[in-house]
């Protein structure tokens, strides 16, 4: 076993367990926070496939801005997650297996596409191992992208506008007072503010 | 490939091992004498009153959010810098344009007075 | 060098994971994450392409690039509906969001 696929195994792991507790743990925040370990298991297994500044990439955008534009979500929302799977995860598993719409369907449909894809790939013929990449990486995506891709690449700006634009017409309340929110958690905002 | 890597690989292990070792040698050695006053939260000699997670303000999103932006704005920089001699006047302009249509955004959160601390 | 179905299995797994938890969630916030845990997977089945079909025009490289753009313009507006809503409600249970005006 080469150190590539041993640490491609140990990076899998670690994705897929923080993936599943993403899904599963109890309180929003460590959702949240192992979201953002999933995240880093991804860019590793980016460095592995040889796209250095993929796994750049993806722990700047992802692990840097996208899991805390969430964490700030949760604290500026306060919610606690909905407690209506009660406590421990298999309890929870167990409640929802008895529900239909929440149980069994998105399991059969989960599991179902993972076995599918599994024997599909099993079966199918793969082209023989590549060289690896002549050069720096940086380099090569820079090229490409500025070149071949350039009508992505100013597209993605305006995607970018649209979403300023957006994100701060929903979210600014300047016609209202600062703490005229809702819920009984205003006094609470108010005290914390300060800091 | 990944070889490239090991001294990262072997830093960022002892780091965790460190943190780790460390805690456990604590937890061992240390006396557990664990009473009500000495598990509540520390709030500067304050008794601390209501929950530890409260609502923060909707404003601190806002920042989070332009952060967001020009995050993704640094991620195409990076390359661009390291190709730009071969490049030419082309890759400046078309990178201007991007820079440009982002600063809009920037500027109507500014307009829109989000960005003021109140 | 790690075999290509090796990659495009993980792919598959993380987007079960990712899909069971859009499926049975009802915290809005939870979905989303769900959904990122999707455009994970995709951009791990991409970036395994690019290594074994096109090791020197990587543009599958680049395809990921722009999912990671898109995603953090689709994380920032969901979040900024959600906080709206949490605001108006206190509540993102997406099963009670079923007024078009409240």
């Amino acid at each position: 076993m080469s150190l590539d696929l041993i640490s491609f195994i140990v990076l899998g792991i670690i994705t897929l367990v923080s993936g599943y507790l993403v899904v599963a743990s109890a309180n929003l925040m460590h959702a949240a926070l192992f979201l953002g370990l999933s995240f880093v298991g991804v860019a590793g297994i980016y460095l592995v496939l040889g796209a250095e500044f993929l796994a750049a990439a993806q722990i700047l955008i992802y692990v840097g801005a996208i899991t805390t534009l969430i964490v700030f979500g949760i604290m500026v929302s306060n919610l606690q997650d909905l407690k209506a799977g009660g406590r421990g995860v298999w309890a929870r598993v167990v409640r929802n297996l008895a529900s239909f719409r929440r149980g069994l369907v998105p399991l059969v449909a989960a599991a179902g596409f993972a076995i599918l894809m599994l024997v599909i790939y099993r079966q199918s013929l793969w082209p023989a191992e590549a060289p690896p990449a002549s050069g720096s990486n940086l380099a090569t995506v820079g090229r490409l992208l500025f070149t071949e891709y350039v009508v992505p690449f100013e597209i993605a700006s305006v995607i970018l506008l649209a979403a300023v634009l957006g994100a701060v017409a929903l979210s600014r309340r300047d016609d209202q007072p600062p703490a005229g929110s809702t819920g009984q958690a205003a006094p609470a905002a108010e005290r914390k503010e300060g800091r | 490939m990944v070889i490239n890597y090991l001294e990262v690989g072997i830093f960022a292990l002892v780091a965790v091992a460190f943190v780790a070792i460390t805690l456990a040698i604590g937890s061992l050695l240390r006396p557990k004498n664990p009473y009500a006053n000495k598990l509540a939260p520390y709030e500067c000699g304050e008794i601390p009153v209501g929950d530890g997670q409260v609502r923060f303000h909707i404003r601190y999103y806002i920042f989070a959010l332009v952060f967001l932006v020009f995050d993704v704005e640094i991620i195409f920089l990076y390359p661009w810098a390291v190709v730009l001699e071969q490049l030419g006047l082309f890759g400046l302009v078309e990178m201007l344009i991007f820079l440009g249509l982002l600063v809009v955004g920037l500027v109507y959160a500014w307009r829109k007075k989000v960005l003021r601390w109140v | 060098m790690v075999p290509l179905p090796y990659v495009l299995g993980l792919a598959a797994l993380l987007f079960s994971l990712g899909l069971y938890g859009v499926l049975t969630q009802r915290n809005a916030v939870r979905i989303l994450m769900a959904i990122e845990l999707m455009l994970n997977s995709v951009n791990l089945n991409l970036v395994g392409f690019a290594r074994y079909l096109e090791p020197d025009r990587p543009g599958g490289q680049l395809f990921a690039i722009f999912v990671m753009t898109v995603a953090a313009a689709e994380v920032a507006v969901a979040l900024a509906i959600i906080l709206v809503i949490a605001h108006r409600r206190d509540d993102v249970d997406i099963d009670k969001i079923n007024l078009l005006k409240w």
